[in-house]
């Protein structure tokens, strides 16, 4: 199903940064501007006839990196290239040529119609917008050809319809039509049938796959709905942040997934079979605002097998829970109050069993961390004698106030390579993947101290 | 020991002179500390009927006929044990039951108020929009409390509000951040808090993680499922994401035109799919893990409901319509007969039922219905 | 290709093109004629057009008529002056169903002459208005934040510190009290509401996907803007038409009272300044009450109409 036809998107380094600009008020305040990296680095190739789809939750870029696709934004770095050229530097011609060949169909089907526009009008203004066609005549009967090739047959009751006239299937059908009239070669799909009724999808996301072979289309598909991704695609991305954090063929990245980020979205999709063994996805926290990042790999705060360095002598899970700690610590986020008020014994103790708790289900969180608690016995993690001695220290600081010296008490200790630098893609059997995890290839740089793999 | 029974309900919309049979003639039960799903797609009534057990329909529906007997009494009627004083139950004019049930259909206006928030709860769609941004979050919490338990002092109130939050996972703080402060994520887990403040016995929860992303969606799952353990409260969840359903729910109900096409203990409908509707429905839902089928889609589009014709509600899309499905909407018949060959209605609302006349011949359906040709022939606009 | 044949299909070509636009217009027309307002402001809209296209058809007299004397150019005698204004008179000793004014004009008669005035100012302000404001508001929307837009919203900034009456009365005084000033004067000040509605409309609704998928298809700007927003700022825009048109006949009434308006045209503003500037307010209410009646007419039917037409052009309300 994946063709190995050429390459048709190639992009190279793109990045969408927005609010990049500011005010002048805010420039005569002298306060740095903030910009959101929407897509940040993101290098891909789509090759002919394949259908690629892009998966990730909200805030991911994914919408974004469609609409620069489609030139509706432009990169802020980096290149994108359409069948060998590059997209922001085409003539007039060039940049019609373009508008014939790549269309998008958005997700709303009602807000995607004008609704002062009939359904012919709809679906023939491309071909006006590009001179396309003889005449009236000419027009009508290509709008007509394409209306009943997306199911929408006999054509002429709807030719006259206004868009509330129909059902969202139907709109959505139109909006087909009307990117597919000009004869593209690529097209953006995003979200196409998250809007509609669940027995309609199905019809609407076969058509698609039929009119590929009619058309000879290659597809982006975008959804936060991995089923869907699943069912569509030959191959799929999936981002988290603004980055590129897997990619392959979509078998691969389903059944065997690289990246961490990746395993935990396929855990948490439900399963329609009852009696499947319930997986829930080990991960701790929401997806940041993506204004401020966290640094390094975006996604290490989550991270169930964030990388401890090489002289770490506990387990996994311990590591995993000091980091958090000295995250907590570092942000102020630790309420010793709380902490206080909620146990019994020695205040340290308390400070400390609630500093290592994390917010997780409870297939993987450990005795006395999840609901009312949110505490967990330090003994019960594998803590080296060092380690801990750090910890306490640190929390008894934190218990007479002094955060300050709490968090020098932290310097240095839990580094990971995972905060301090950003993975580049690098490849995993047939997947390319950004995590440290997977040791880069010889002769690229060495990984810095700590990574393991 | 049954929460909740729901007989013959039906609900209509009044639209300048027509109506809108919302719900037509539904009937089921809830045990405690049970999840009791209902699945079916936009327009089928579900989000009504779920509604309308508190009486939050729009000014224009209402409860057209039918019971619905909670276990529970109004404050006003109830003795030290929290019983039904025997006068209650005797006088005709109360709707209350030997057994102490209420039937909350015929509360007015007045006594519904009684039972919201402390028997039953809403969790609304769109729950993040549910939190009015002027206020804190907290402060909301605590107008619930006090408005439905009034004796409860600020303090009090204020103390049970952290306890909430910190048993949804949201650091007790935070009661005093406002609503635009809060992730989306946590902002649900907020208005579930909100819904469990004063104890309810049952929730309603309406497509409580249809506007989430599938991580925080996992979460709020689990969530539920652990309210539900602690507080053994009875969920009933509203929501046309079957995959959501086989996750938390014991029962299950689909629903369409209005009305139950099949339902029963969760493992056997999905398992052992007895309605043309649900096998259909089943086909159109891709999954992750498994070898992937073509999808199927049901040509054609649900029913508007109004003014509807007899009939089942379904025959026009459905590939297996005879001639007796013209007549009138089929009842529900009882599933373990049909595998016999016996078409018998079901007299237990909680065992499986599904509403088909061709019942009897499941072997046959579920064979064609996982075949594409089957669902093509089918002649609709 | 046989001419016939091609003659035949571009025939039926534009029928299919005109039919469905003509079946719109008739659904149309019957969404419209629902409104009572509606239907009650056209009525009155009509007939002050036809007093306007056809005033000798309705009058009983012309203006040059006086009470009396008919148009003769002989002087009324003493008796016959003391009685001016004479209220209602059917037949003797003359006719005049409102009543006539002080120098003897028919009532009935000025009411009808002047209608093609309050119309015709009332129209060219309200489209000059909106031929200003609406273009500009789209444009202004459209490239919105971005230096057009601030400069048009700077200007209209700067605009909305003139006062309305001290400078139409200015401009008037400076250029001469004619009707075209009084429209232009009333089209300056008016077009701004109009421009800033239609600018945060049209801000809104370029966000829409519809844009974008015009976009994506390779539609200029100009395109976007004229044949997929304008479209839907029309109810809107017409709401203005119709406030603009009220607006301009309340203000040069007023105008007109107050002494600012050309004297040589027949208007019912005129009528009001007479009365009051000859002192028979409260001595003839046949005089007083009609001309005050039409204005209110006049005004209302364009705000009746206004409100119709908005939702008869608004899809979304069916």
């Amino acid at each position: 199903m994946a063709n190995d036809g050429d390459p048709l998107i190639e992009l190279e380094n793109v990045s969408k940064l927005f609010g990049a600009t500011q005010g002048v008020t805010d420039q005569l305040l002298g306060r740095e501007p903030n910009p959101v990296r929407a897509v940040d680095d993101v290098s891909l190739t789509i090759n002919q006839g394949d259908i690629m789809g892009i998966a990730g939750e909200s805030g991911c870029g994914k919408t974004t990196l469609g609409k620069l696709l489609v030139r509706l934004h432009e990169p802020t770095h980096g290149t994108i290239k359409f069948d060998g050229k590059d997209i922001s530097d085409l003539s007039n011609e060039e940049e019609s040529e373009f508008r014939k060949r790549v269309q998008m169909i958005f997700q709303d089907p009602f807000e995607s119609l004008n609704p002062r526009m009939t359904v012919f009008q709809s679906v023939m203004e491309p071909l006006e917008i590009n001179d396309m066609g003889d005449s009236y005549r000419d027009r009508r009967e290509r709008v007509e050809e394409v209306l009943e090739d997306v199911g929408l047959a006999p054509a002429e009751p709807y030719l006259d319809e206004f868009p509330k006239e129909l059902s969202g299937g139907e709109r959505q059908r139109v909006a087909i039509a009307r990117a597919l009239i000009v004869n593209p070669d690529f097209v953006v799909c995003d979200e196409p049938v998250s809007m509609l009724d669940v027995s309609i999808r199905a019809g609407v996301l076969n058509l698609m796959k039929d009119l590929q072979d009619k058309y000879g289309l290659t597809y982006l598909f975008i959804s936060h709905d991995l089923s869907l991704i699943g069912y569509m695609c030959d191959r799929t991305t999936i981002m988290y942040l603004g980055d590129v954090v897997e990619q392959g063929p979509t078998t691969d990245v389903v059944q065997d997934p690289k990246h961490p980020y990746t395993k935990a979205l396929f855990d948490a999709v439900p399963e329609i079979d009852p009696e499947a063994e319930r997986h829930r996805a080990n991960v701790t926290g929401e997806v940041p605002n993506p204004r401020n990042p966290p640094s390094g790999c975006r996604f290490h705060p989550r991270c169930s097998t964030i990388i401890p360095p090489e002289d770490w002598t506990g387990s996994q899970e311990a590591f995993r829970r000091a980091f958090q700690f000295k995250r907590r610590v570092v942000a102020g986020d630790l309420d010793v109050e709380e902490a206080l008020d909620d146990a019994s014994g020695e205040p340290v103790d308390a400070v400390l069993a609630r500093g290592l708790a994390l917010d997780l289900p409870e297939e993987h969180s450990l005795p006395g961390e999840k609901s009312g608690a949110h505490s967990v016995d330090p003994s019960a993690l594998n803590l080296s004698g060092d380690v801990e001695r750090t910890l306490r220290n640190a929390a008894e600081q934190l218990v007479e106030g002094n955060h300050g010296n709490a968090k020098t008490e932290l310097d240095g200790e839990f580094v990971s390579i995972c905060e301090r630098e950003h993975p580049d893609i690098r490849t995993a059997g047939t997947r390319e993947t950004a995590c440290h995890l997977y040791g880069v290839e010889d002769a690229e740089s060495v990984a810095a101290p700590g990574a393991s793999d | 020991m049954t929460l909740l029974e729901v007989n013959d309900l039906s609900i209509r919309y009044d639209v300048d002179d027509q109506s809108v049979h919302a719900v037509d003639g539904v009937t089921f039960s809830m045990d405690r500390g049970e999840t009791y799903g209902l699945v079916g797609e936009s327009g089928c009534g579900k989000t009504t009927l779920g509604k309308s057990l508190v009486h939050l329909l729009d000014a224009n529906g209402r409860i057209d006929g039918g019971e619905i007997w909670l276990d529970a009494t109004l404050p006003r009627w109830e003795n030290e044990q929290g019983e039904p004083r025997r006068e209650i139950i005797e006088d005709d004019q109360y709707p209350v039951r030997e057994d102490g049930k209420t039937d909350l259909a015929q509360l007015d206006n007045e006594q519904i108020r009684d039972i919201r928030w402390r028997n039953i709860a809403l969790i609304p769609q769109s729950a993040m929009n549910a939190l009015n941004p002027v206020y804190k979050v907290g402060d909301q919490i605590i107008e619930a409390i006090r408005r439905h338990e009034p004796q409860t002092s600020v303090e009090e109130a204020d103390e049970r509000t952290r306890d909430l939050l910190e048993r949804v996972g949201i650091d007790p703080d935070r009661a005093d951040d406002y609503a635009h402060q809060f992730s989306g994520g946590m902002k649900q887990r907020a208005v579930i808090a909100m819904a469990m403040a004063c104890n309810p016995d049952l929730l309603i929860a309406d497509e409580p993680t249809t506007a989430l992303d599938v991580i925080i969606q996992d979460r709020i799952l689990d969530e539920l499922e652990e309210l539900q353990e602690e507080f053994d409260v009875s969920i009933l969840v509203v929501s046309h994401d079957i995959s959501v359903m086989a996750e938390i729910c014991d029962q299950l109900a689909v629903m369409y035109g209005g009305k139950f096409m099949e339902s029963g203990p969760k493992t056997e409908v999905f398992q052992q799919s007895s309605n043309p509707y649900t096998l259909g429905l089943k086909n159109s839902f891709p999954t992750v893990k498994e070898k992937q089928t073509d999808l199927v889609s049901i040509p054609g589009s649900p029913p508007t409901l109004l003014d509807p014709d007899p009939g089942c509600r379904f025959a026009d899309r459905c590939p297996f319509e005879i001639e007796e499905c013209g007549s009138s909407h089929p009842p529900m018949y009882d599933v373990s007969s049909a595998q016999d060959g016996q078409r018998v209605e079901a007299d237990d609302a909680m065992t499986h039922r599904s509403a088909c006349y061709r019942v009897d011949e499941l072997e046959t359906m579920r064979t064609e219905a996982t075949k594409e040709e089957t669902w093509q022939t089918t002649e609709t606009h | 290709m046989a001419t016939k044949s091609e003659r035949g299909s571009r025939l039926e070509s534009m029928r299919e093109r005109w039919e469905p636009r003509i079946d719109r217009i008739k659904r149309g027309w019957n969404r419209y004629t629902t409104h009572k307002m509606g239907v009650l402001g056209l009525i009155f809209l009509v007939i002050f057009a036809l007093w306007g296209l056809f005033p000798e058809l309705f009058a009983p007299h012309t203006p040059e008529w006086k009470a009396y004397i008919g148009y003769e150019n002989t002087r009324m005698t003493g008796e016959q002056l003391r009685s001016l204004p004479h209220p209602p008179a059917f037949g003797d000793p003359f006719f005049a169903p409102l009543g006539t004014n002080a120098s003897g004009e028919g009532i009935f008669t000025l009411l009808v002459f002047s209608a093609s005035n309050a119309l015709y100012i009332g129209l060219a302000a309200g489209l000059l208005s909106s031929l200003v404001g609406v273009p500009l508001g789209l444009i202004s929307g459209f490239y919105g934040d971005t230096w057009i837009d601030e400069t048009i919203q700077r200007i209209v900034d700067v605009m909305y510190g003139l006062p309305f009456l001290p400078f139409l009365v200015v401009l008037v005084a400076i250029r001469g009290v004619n009707t075209t000033n009084i429209i232009l004067g009333i089209a300056i000040t008016s077009w701004l509401n109009n421009c800033i509605v239609i600018r945060g409309e049209t801000l809104s609704l370029k966000e829409r996907a519809y844009v974008d998928s015009a976009t994506v298809a390779g539609a200029s700007d100009t395109r976007i803007v004229f044949r997929h927003i304008m479209p839907n700022v029309l109810p809107l825009a017409f709401v203005f038409l119709a406030q603009d048109a009220a607006a301009a006949i309340l203000a040069q009434a007023s105008l007109a009272y107050l002494g600012l308006a050309d004297f040589t045209a027949n208007s019912w503003g005129i009528m009001l300044e007479n009365i009051q500037a000859q002192g028979y307010i409260y001595d003839a209410p046949w005089w007083l009450i009609p001309p005050g009646i039409a204005i209110t007419a006049i005004a209302a039917a364009f705000y009746f109409i206004g409100f119709s037409m908005e939702d008869v052009t608004n899809p979304q309300k069916e």
